[in-house]
């Protein structure tokens, strides 16, 4: 059994008294002295004994459930504790810090909303589980811990500290439950399809010259006597992109507007539900940064729990700063954008330059639908109109709900 | 106070007794002896004392009104008088009856305002630590001192106070 490295001890045992009482009773001989200067010396043995074992063989560990969460939601810490040695700790102290954005849930007045403390007794070889609920206000990731634990000897002259350095989990948290459904994502067209889904039989027509010789359907050639070629229902791609813009002014790199970017990731992580649940694929494009990786994210196109998590986890992060202009980011990721996807164009407002680039996706043979949260301009929403781009606003009910 | 709680604190509360009352018997011992004319019985003055700090204790946590803080201290300088005048002495001078009954007197106030930190802040670890010098100290004294002392117990009141220093250092961290 070894101490913990990290272990930091402080405190010390008055050895001078001891050395004093084993004096007297070396010169004075008295019973009762000698009692007293054994009774020091096995004090100190155990002071220094138990001091040193303190945090020996005890692990913690902290835990976070859900770690995924609709801001204002308690999620539960959960601090395991385990005392893996026999011999027992008189007192032990734990405190979990708590990251900015995450505290306690009903912080008294004046007390500190940085940490949460709590102590008990543990015996030899227990396990101890404490469950702490705690708040997250606002959107975002956070990361709580790390946890630090105090103990000390049997006889309380020495105290050991360690700081448990793991890794937490962040808990996520969007803010956008009470936002009411977007309705320009029920446009689900299928009357015309880019491609026909060969599991979609539909049924025959007279061979044309031209036909692919694997398309005839042989059986129904053979009782009519004729060529016959299959036909199939045509099928759109259910995918879907998000084109999230957090950029809130044409100079993206001045000024930010966090109150329009709240907005705007209110709505994608709406559509972006909408979108999981009715079974599409879905991908996220953004030009925001994550606010712990202060980098792009991005989100591949997938279908699945696993998808949407990561899309939520990233709307989740976005802080509200653009690394460069919606239409530049988007347009570049033209290239990677899966063929015939449905492009959803989430913006605080629509300028000439956004508005281009959704123009130029669609003569890229895809369907694109821009949801702004500002007013479009007249002569722009015509000019989409024409072009075969839909387009919507946030309504000021919508606004409010998702604030 | 949860059950266990209550529990710690009642083997605190004792454990700190015993080590006042074997300390202050100890102290009793030491000022009897100049004018004594036996030696002080230890064991059944300690166990006065342990029983006679527990009631000053529980009397001493209700918040009382200041006469009978004043009571209090009026009781105690009377005990200590009454003390130092029953405990059968040599025949004395003025002199020595005034030194005797100031040196109880300065005890049993010494003993007071040791039981009125007892009772008002037995959990403090750091008031339990401070104790056990004091304890210590007190029984040394009474055992190497060159005067005739009642000596047969204080080997196991010895022991007895290790032992309850130890268990009331080590509650008094728990509970602190």
């Amino acid at each position: 059994m070894e101490t913990h490295p990290l272990d930091l001890r402080t405190g010390h045992f008055p050895w001078q008294i001891v050395l004093l009482f084993l004096g007297a009773a070396a010169i004075s001989r008295a019973p009762a002295v000698i009692v007293l200067a054994v009774g020091a010396l096995i004090t100190w043995l155990v002071v220094e004994i138990t001091g040193r074992l303190a945090l020996a063989a005890v692990d913690a560990r902290v835990t976070l459930t859900p770690d995924r969460i609709i801001a204002g939601e308690l999620p539960i810490a959960t601090v395991e504790i385990v005392n893996r040695k026999p011999l027992p700790l008189p007192w032990l102290d734990a405190r979990l810090f708590l990251a900015e954005g995450v505290e306690p849930p009903k912080p008294a007045p004046g007390s500190p909303r940085g940490w949460i403390n709590f102590g008990f007794p543990m015996r030899g070889r227990e396990r101890v589980v404490v469950r702490l609920p705690v708040r997250v206000p606002a959107r975002g990731a956070y990361a709580i811990g790390p946890l630090r634990l105090r103990a000390g000897d049997w006889l309380g002259f020495t105290q050991s500290e360690r700081t448990e350095i793991t890794a937490y989990p962040a808990p996520l948290a969007v803010r956008d439950r009470a936002l009411a459904s977007l309705r320009p994502l029920a446009e689900t067209a299928t009357r015309r399809g880019l491609v026909p889904d060969p599991l979609r039989f539909r049924g025959v027509r007279p061979h044309r010259r031209g036909d692919a010789r694997k398309e005839i359907h042989w059986k129904a050639s053979a009782r009519l006597r004729e060529l016959q070629t299959k036909l199939y229902e045509p099928a759109t791609s259910l995918d879907s992109i998000f084109l999230v813009n957090v950029a809130s002014y044409e100079q993206y790199w001045i000024q930010a507007d966090p109150e329009a970017t709240e907005l705007v990731v209110s709505a994608a992580a709406e559509l972006i539900r909408l979108a999981a649940a009715a079974g599409r694929q879905v991908g996220l494009v953004t030009n925001g940064i994550d606010n712990l990786t202060h980098e792009r994210p991005r989100s591949a196109l997938g279908r699945g729990p696993r998808s949407l998590t990561r899309s939520l986890e990233i709307l989740a992060r976005l802080g509200p700063y653009a690394v460069g202009a919606p239409e530049t980011v988007f347009l570049r990721e033209r290239g990677r954008l899966p063929w015939g996807a449905t492009i959803i164009i989430v913006t605080p407002r629509l300028g000439p330059g956004l508005a281009n680039a959704a123009v130029a996706l669609r003569r890229a043979h895809h369907r694109v639908l821009i949801v702004s949260v500002g007013e479009i301009p007249a002569a722009l929403a015509g000019h989409l109109v024409v072009q075969g781009v839909s387009h919507d606003v946030l309504t000021p009910r919508e606004r409010s709900a998702a604030v | 106070m949860r059950r266990s709680s209550s529990r710690a604190y009642a083997a605190l509360l004792v454990a700190r007794a015993v080590m006042e009352a074997i300390a202050f018997a100890c102290l009793l011992a030491l000022v009897h002896m100049p004018g004594g004319l036996e030696p002080l019985a230890l064991t059944p003055t300690t166990f006065a004392l342990i029983g006679a700090t527990l009631v000053l204790v529980a009397a001493l946590r209700e918040t009382g009104s200041e006469g009978r803080g004043t009571a209090i201290v009026g009781t105690t300088l009377g005990v200590g008088v009454l003390v130092a005048v029953l405990l059968p002495t040599h025949p004395l001078d003025v002199v020595s009856w005034g030194g005797r009954i100031i040196t109880f007197v300065i005890v049993a106030e010494v003993y007071l305002w040791r039981v009125v930190s007892l009772a008002r802040g037995a959990v403090r670890w750091s008031d339990a630590r401070n104790a056990v010098p004091f304890g210590a100290l007190a029984l040394a004294v009474v055992s190497v001192g060159p005067g005739r002392v009642d000596s047969t117990p204080l080997v196991p009141l010895a022991l007895i106070f290790v032992a309850a220093s130890a268990v009331a250092l080590s509650v008094a961290r728990s509970a602190e």
